[in-house]
């Protein structure tokens, strides 16, 4: 099997996944890469299951019904590790670095996870849907006080975070456009809701109130009439930045780290192409997202090893691609939390974002203690010969019988990734290698767990390299 | 006033369930073939459970109420509880160390007052003196005695016991979810016999729950993935197969607990459905309780009295049906008086239904 077909694929399944190991990634080269990408984009044809979470409530009943921020974040974390449909994960947290919605304000685990199960389920369709299905969303009317908006005192918060950070962005409209958005969302709130402290909680439920609804004549961006909220999506949806707008979220998640979202009024698209490209088939396909990334994974700008490891792994990508290719937590157990918890240790509280404009991403996912946090969080799993994922890396080098230290280097680094790291990189991991000569398997059972050691520690090493906090 | 706002029919379904329109939406008697069910009444709250998952009633009709907790630090451990919410005490708690649990899953009383706890985790039962003083409060594992079990799947050993129950003659019959069987074994832990194994046909198991004998000491086991109750006699041999796998009044969908009462009358936990359903003693169905919780446990009565800004907001709500009904039942049990109780997981609570012939 060829290693460029091996590496191309690894880089769709960090970019569309987490991850995978060299067994997954062996039978998806096997299947093909145009295949891989269909199975990705539309699981349910192809015959993938969901994920069966009736053990897991079974075991942990608390993530059914998610009452605190840890059953919260655990639940979600489980499904990353274990779904066999790694993109509408990915797809979702895409769509929640976006939406950023947080519960410290809404202070509702069950409706925090209710939105995630919104972006999952219609998160790879079109975009019109999802905006309407956002504008009713519960925790989005909340989080962005769309209940505290009414006919006779319009709260601007939802209208202008829609236009700001939800569809065309900074300078394509201006503030009365912003009062007007407002204007048409008047009434679109949510019901009376049961307290949860009696017996758990409760879903909220989306209400359209009419007699709260500013019918009224409103002018935005340009055109005149009584328009309501699903009006006002449909004229965002006309105008050219909104396609552009969600391109270049497309490619700052999947291809490549771009500038953080505010600068994106001043500084031009890293790949402008690949923008124009993604913003056509949004608008030639109805916006609609699954097709958007069909062109995306296909085309010659996303497999371009220019942007291989372009991108920095955030917290979240970091911790799930490690538990994923140790194959650690696979049933949950306890101990479970402490996994869950890491990606905000590491600056990522998923389903607690630090505002509604949610993280700045790539380099800026980097500081002294983070990283010393993500590698120590590596190191003590991927350096863990105890871990299914392990063993299963240390089985495939001791099939090539002995390594120098070269080959020990090289097996590591290609059984990780493949991961290629500079050449001074290298020098130094040879370096430490050759201190111990070459690995021999050896027959008894003490050769054996010495070689694994060996192996685990090379791995451990690798992970504070630069390249391996990359995607 | 609250209207639809106009939407296409492809975005027009939200994230919430529609309503099942199968269930009753008024609470009322059910009289069904010279039987009536009517609903009593709630025990407890969010104060007072946390994700109970199983019940027991010793020889003076009080509740021992097992609280899965969550995996975290603190878990709510045993409460020992009267019918009328009456709090007597709590025993247990969260720990690998005797007299604690990390992931508790059943309680059976004896005639002398000791409880048996099983702990799918740690696969032990663990055994508890109930006849001390506890005076309300919580006790931890100050009443602890003893402990027995060893993990594995030798017979003899546990796989994550899922539930137990004591025959009549003070044996206990043990749901191993791991190995998918059943162990019997006396009350200090010797082994006397074991039947089951994995599979779907009659007889075998995956991932057996709940368990209980009748007053013959036939065997009676929730089989989880198979999605159906197994009758056997106290041997072990296969008698019948209660209730079929589907959705819908009727059907089962992952049944987690089962009781019997002393008509034969069988009540099974609709884990997956969120309902109970009952059959008579051939397995014809009889009825679905769906949770009928309308009024407030005394202790929900309490915490409004003192949080008016929350009695406010529920005075807003014109929709209470989700909180009457059940979520996730995790264990039914029943009384010589004809009462049923069913432990409502998510809703931290004991649904108490009364039976009585007609």
């Amino acid at each position: 099997m060829a290693n460029k077909d091996i590496a191309l694929m690894a880089h769709l399944m960090r970019r569309a996944g987490f991850g995978a190991d060299r067994d997954e990634l062996e039978r998806r080269v096997a299947k093909g890469y145009e295949a891989t990408v269909e199975e990705l984009l539309d699981p349910e044809a192809h015959g993938i299951p969901e994920l069966d979470t009736d053990e897991l409530f079974r075991m942990t009943p608390g993530f059914k019904v998610p009452a605190n921020p840890e059953n919260m974040s655990g639940y979600w974390m489980y499904r990353f590790i274990n779904t066999p449909r790694p993109l509408e994960e990915k797809i979702a947290l895409l769509w929640h670095h976006i939406f950023a919605t947080g519960n410290a304000k809404v202070a509702s685990p069950l409706e925090m996870t209710l939105q995630i199960d919104l972006f999952r389920d219609i998160g790879m369709g079109d975009y019109r849907t999802m905006l309407l299905e956002l504008s009713r969303n519960p925790a989005m009317i909340f989080w962005l006080d769309n209940n505290e908006n009414h006919k006779d005192a319009p709260n601007e918060n939802w209208g202008r975070e829609l236009l700001e950070l939800f569809s065309m962005g900074q300078g394509h409209y201006t503030e009365e456009d912003v009062k007007e958005c407002a204007r048409a969302f008047t009434g679109w709130t949510i019901g009376p809701t049961l307290p949860g402290v009696l017996y758990n909680r409760f879903p909220w439920e989306f209400k359209y109130d009419p007699d709260d609804h500013d019918d009224t004549e409103k002018t935005f961006l340009g055109e005149t009439g009584r328009f309501n909220g699903e009006d006002i999506i449909d004229i965002i949806l006309k105008h050219p930045a909104t396609p552009r707008f969600v391109a270049r979220h497309l490619y700052n998640f999947f291809v490549a780290d771009e500038v953080q979202v505010p600068s994106w009024l001043d500084e031009p698209p890293r790949d402008p192409e690949a923008i124009d490209t993604l913003a056509e088939t949004l608008v030639s396909s109805g916006y609609n997202i699954r097709e958007t990334l069909r062109v995306l994974f296909n085309s010659d700008f996303f497999k371009d090893e220019s942007v291989w490891f372009e991108k920095v792994k955030s917290p979240t990508e970091l911790v799930v691609s490690t538990m994923r290719l140790t194959q650690d937590f696979k049933d949950y157990r306890p101990g479970f939390f402490e996994i869950a918890m890491e990606p905000s240790i590491q600056g990522q509280a998923i389903l607690n974002p630090p505002s509604v404009e949610g993280w700045h991403t790539g380099h800026e996912w980097i500081d002294s203690g983070a990283l010393l946090q993500r590698i120590n969080f590596a190191a003590d799993r991927i350096g863990d010969p105890n871990l299914p994922g392990v063993q299963n890396i240390v089985e495939r080098l001791s099939r090539q019988g002995t390594l120098s230290p070269t080959e020990l280097v090289d097996g590591c680094l290609d059984l990780l990734g493949p991961i290629t790291v500079a050449e001074g990189t290298r020098s130094q991991l040879v370096a430490h290698a050759e201190t111990e000569g070459d690995l021999h398997r050896g027959e008894t059972e003490e050769e054996h767990v010495a070689f694994a050691n060996r192996v685990a520690t090379m791995l451990k090493l690798i992970t504070s390299c630069r390249e391996f906090q990359m995607a | 006033m609250w209207g639809p706002v106009p939407l296409p029919a492809s975005v027009a379904a939200g994230p919430n369930p529609p309503a099942n329109p199968n269930r009753r939406t008024t609470l009322e008697a059910i009289a069904v073939r010279g039987r009536e069910f009517t609903y009593s009444h709630t025990i407890g709250n969010a104060a007072v459970f946390n994700y109970p998952v199983h019940l027991c009633l010793d020889s003076d009709n009080i509740l021992y109420v097992v609280n899965r907790g969550h995996d975290g630090e603190w878990i709510f451990g045993i409460n020992k509880i009267a019918v009328d919410e009456t709090e007597i005490g709590k025993f247990g708690g969260y720990g690998e160390s005797e007299g604690r649990f990390i992931w508790p899953t059943a309680i059976a009383v004896d005639s002398h007052g000791l409880a048996y706890v099983a702990d799918e985790w740690l696969n032990r039962i663990s055994i508890f003196d109930t006849t001390v003083e506890f005076n309300g409060a919580d006790i931890e594992e100050k009443n602890f005695l003893r402990k027995w079990g060893v993990g594995g799947s030798e017979p003899g050993q546990l796989g994550a016991p899922a539930s137990l129950v004591l025959d009549s003659n003070e044996d206990l019959y043990i749901t191993e979810q791991g190995n998918n069987r059943v162990s019997k074994f006396t009350r200090n832990g010797d082994f006397l016999l074991t039947f089951g194994g994995p599979g779907s046909s009659p007889g075998r198991f995956d991932k057996p729950w709940g368990i209980t004998v009748d007053r013959y000491d036939n065997v009676y086991v929730a089989d989880w993935g198979n999605n159906r109750v197994q009758k056997f006699t106290p041997e072990g041999e296969f008698l019948q197969t209660i209730g079929e796998s589907g959705r819908g009044p009727g059907k089962l969908h992952r049944p987690s607990d089962v009781a019997v009462d002393s008509d034969g009358d069988v009540y099974i936990c609709d884990w997956g459905q969120d309902k109970v359903e009952v059959y008579d003693a051939d397995g014809s169905h009889l009825t679905t309780l769906y949770g009928d919780s309308k009024e407030l446990s005394p202790r929900g009565v309490k915490y409004l009295e003192l949080n008016i800004a929350d009695l406010e907001k529920r005075r807003m709500v014109t929709n209470f049906e989700p909180e009457y009904r059940f979520t996730l039942p995790t264990g039914v049990e029943v009384d010589p008086q004809g009462r049923i109780y069913v432990v409502d997981n998510i809703r931290f609570r004991v649904q108490v239904y009364r039976k009585e012939k007609t």
